[in-house]
């Protein structure tokens, strides 16, 4: 198939409304008790889902790379990746479910706002070619997905002991088992941009000789991992939870977002052509 | 020692060794430092009064990574994670081999099945019997994830230990390198970065760039860069050719080469003054940009004048490849103006006072070539953190201990983290074996 700007943004225009249906009807179906109407709403993503991948896919096509250095690919993918993590992780973890009211919301704000960046197609720099950028990459997406969704534990646990979100909160598992679920995806995201920094770390070395530079990027990477190695420490060992390791957590989720959407804007990365 | 040992290991030494190399780095990202300014004291650093200055200097406050008490911080918590990693490994070896307690599982729930048939279900669940005391019986599911901290911890390690190798014996040689010149290595001509050992692997003698390839994206982006190299181990050896590219490294003895990004053509002109001296000038120019957008570059020329240089690649701007190349020169004394001209290969023209001619241009890029230790034993390091993790947090042990009483069974949950979220697992595993009793209700 020839892709064309319009056909690539009006699959995304077709996401985002299926997305936005889906968010309505889940979190319809969350607030007012109404299991069928969330159920709808969680299918309804596998159309928005469908129509987002031949977007992508498409998109791809005509650029000839993955989804590595534009910013509407990077936020598209993000999102589609966010989607499919978010649908995989509710098998094992049946009550991670309600995290959709900020999950499926934050995919469609996430991929208008890449349309809203004006899609472009930017080749690939020579030294972006690699099987560990791709890696890289992936790794780094499913530990936004489940960063994402730690933030969203955070937040539930931090209104509902203000005692806001009551329709919300009988979906959800008691306080301290929120808690948990922060806590463990938080583990997850650590482990994943952990395997994306060191997959980073050997592209680098194969495209330029070295593994470790202290690029800002790579350095505001580091700061962003220990401060969750911080957080799971503070959690483990000095016994952490509620209200205050919520807390941290929105600082880690602060961090992250600067680490991998704000450090690429500065010139003297080896990172900057991605999401300039 | 063990005194020292467990204070090293303690969770405050821990956390808060971990919280100075994070303020550390913050340290290093928000303050601009000797890095980014080509290992020259910064100018914030030099615009300070003396003093200050020797504070912030002696304080390594704009070398934060490369400053003596950063190293000792990260030495003492590589010291910390050794000796961690060692109790671990007691702590693991424990926890996968002891024998449940006889008089464990007080309580639970209790179903009316055999042992064998307890069994069947449990390893239908994925546990494995592991360890018996009697009556006493433990299942345990994803006992691969006991080793996950010891692994992390382990692969840490690896990692810091080899990237100190690498520190002490690191060896990378930048040359520069004209087409179909042979380069000898010299102080002049490469520049070394040794490590603290200044371990140096020997060089070869020459290198000859023979071919350099550049490949550009229809938007006139540098897509691919490939040279083949002809290195001559002594002078008089022949030459054995290597081929690099851009994410694309080869080997050549010790040394691991690799291909810059950077690239353009040199120009020798033939300058004639007006005394009528003839002299040589190269000019080394980087490729230009686009096809539309020339490549600039200078030279200093004697008596005050100076010598500013732009080339396209084609001169009809229909191609980025190196087609019909155009050359622009101009001649200034301070900003005076002197003199332009327009020049192709081969071509002479008077430029102010000068007459120059193009005499030839080639190929120039640079060339890497890393012959320090330890990388793979970084990348080990790697491969063992990332099987830590995984181990970690995605096969978290779950461990059931059954008890024989007559006729019954009486089970229990032993999960170390995150028991809360295998709950479920453990209830649906209890209704299997009874399923005329709702989980969770069954008296023990």
């Amino acid at each position: 198939m020839k892709g064309s700007f319009a056909l690539v943004t009006g699959f995304h225009w077709g996401a985002v409304i299926v997305y936005v249906v889906a968010s309505i009807l889940f979190i319809y179906g969350q607030y007012f008790d109404r299991p069928a109407m969330a159920k709808r709403g969680l299918w309804a993503l596998f159309p928005g889902l469908v129509l987002h991948g031949i977007g992508l896919g498409i998109w791809w096509r005509m650029v000839g790379h993955g989804p590595y250095i534009d910013r509407f690919e990077v936020l598209s993918s993000n999102a589609w990746v966010l989607l499919v993590a978010f649908l995989l992780f509710i098998i094992p973890y049946p009550r991670l479910k309600t995290a959709g009211v900020v999950v499926i919301p934050a995919s469609f704000i996430l991929v208008a706002l890449g349309l809203f960046f004006n899609p472009e197609m930017k080749s690939l720099p020579p030294t972006f070619r690699s099987v560990w950028l791709v890696l890289h990459i992936i790794f780094y997406k499913i530990a936004f997905s489940a960063i994402i969704i730690a933030f969203a534990f955070s937040i539930f646990f931090l209104m509902i002991r203000r005692g806001r979100l009551a329709g919300l909160a009988r979906k959800l598992p008691d306080l301290p088992g929120i808690d948990i679920y922060a806590y463990r995806f938080a583990g997850f995201g650590f482990t994943f941009w952990a395997i994306g920094m060191l997959a980073g770390s050997i592209w680098a070395h194969q495209s330029w000789g070295i593994f470790w530079n202290w690029d800002p990027v790579q350095t505001w990477s580091l700061v962003t991992w220990a401060m969750f190695g911080i957080y799971l420490h503070l959690r483990r060992f000095f016994a952490w939870q509620g209200e205050r390791a919520a807390w941290l957590f929105v600082v880690c989720f602060v961090l992250t977002l600067v680490s991998l959407f704000f450090t690429p804007l500065f010139e003297s990365s080896i990172h900057a052509e991605y999401f300039k | 020692m063990n005194a020292l040992a467990k204070k090293l290991t303690s969770r405050s030494t821990v956390i808060a060794l971990l919280s100075l190399i994070t303020a550390a780095l913050l340290v290093a990202l928000l303050v601009p430092q000797r890095g980014t300014s080509g290992g020259k004291v910064p100018g914030w650093v030099a615009a300070l009064p003396g003093q200050l200055r020797s504070v912030v200097e002696w304080l390594g406050i704009d070398n934060v990574v490369g400053s003596s008490w950063f190293l000792v911080v990260v030495a003492l918590f590589s010291l910390s994670l050794m000796v961690s990693t060692w109790n671990q490994l007691a702590a693991v070896r424990g926890a996968a081999r002891r024998p449940p307690r006889a008089d464990a599982v007080p309580d639970g729930p209790a179903v009316e099945a055999p042992l064998a048939a307890v069994a069947e279900v449990l390893e239908k669940g994925g546990y494995r019997l592991t360890a018996s005391s009697g009556p006493v019986h433990r299942f345990v599911k994803y006992r691969l994830g006991y080793w996950g901290n010891f692994l992390l911890h382990l692969g840490l390690v690896i990692v810091v230990l080899f990237s100190l190798v690498y520190v002490v014996t690191q060896h990378r040689v930048f040359i520069r390198l004209v087409g179909g010149e042979k380069t000898a290595f010299t102080p002049e001509t490469a520049s070394e970065v040794l490590g603290a050992l200044q371990f140096r692997q020997e060089l070869p003698a020459a290198v000859t760039l023979a071919k350099l390839e550049p490949a550009f994206w229809p938007n006139d982006r540098l897509a691919t860069l490939a040279s083949e190299l002809a290195f001559s181990r002594r002078p008089s050896d022949p030459p054995e050719r290597v081929a690099v590219a851009t994410s694309d490294k080869s080997h050549y003895g010790p040394f691991l080469v690799y291909q810059g990004t950077v690239f353009g053509r040199t120009f020798d002109l033939e300058i004639i003054s007006p005394q009528g001296g003839l002299s040589l000038e190269r000019l080394f120019l980087p490729y230009p940009p686009a096809r539309n957008r020339a490549a600039y570059g200078e030279a200093t020329l004697k008596e005050g004048l100076v010598l500013k240089a732009k080339y396209l690649a084609d001169a009809s701007q229909k191609s980025v490849n190196l087609a019909d190349p155009l050359l622009t020169l101009r001649v200034y004394r301070g900003s005076d103006l002197l003199g332009e001209t327009t020049l192709r290969r081969g071509e002479m023209g008077s430029v102010g006072p000068l007459m120059v001619r193009w005499a030839r241009d080639a190929w120039w890029t640079d060339i890497l070539l890393d012959g320090s230790r330890g990388l793979t034993g970084i990348f080990a390091g790697f491969a063992v953190i990332l099987a830590g993790v995984l181990c970690a947090y995605c096969l978290v042990p779950r461990e059931v201990l059954v008890r024989e009483e007559g006729g019954r069974v009486v089970m229990q949950q032993v999960v170390r983290r995150f028991a809360e979220l295998y709950r479920d697992e453990f209830d649906e595993l209890v209704a299997a074996l009874a399923p005329s009793l709702p989980a969770g209700e069954e008296g023990g």
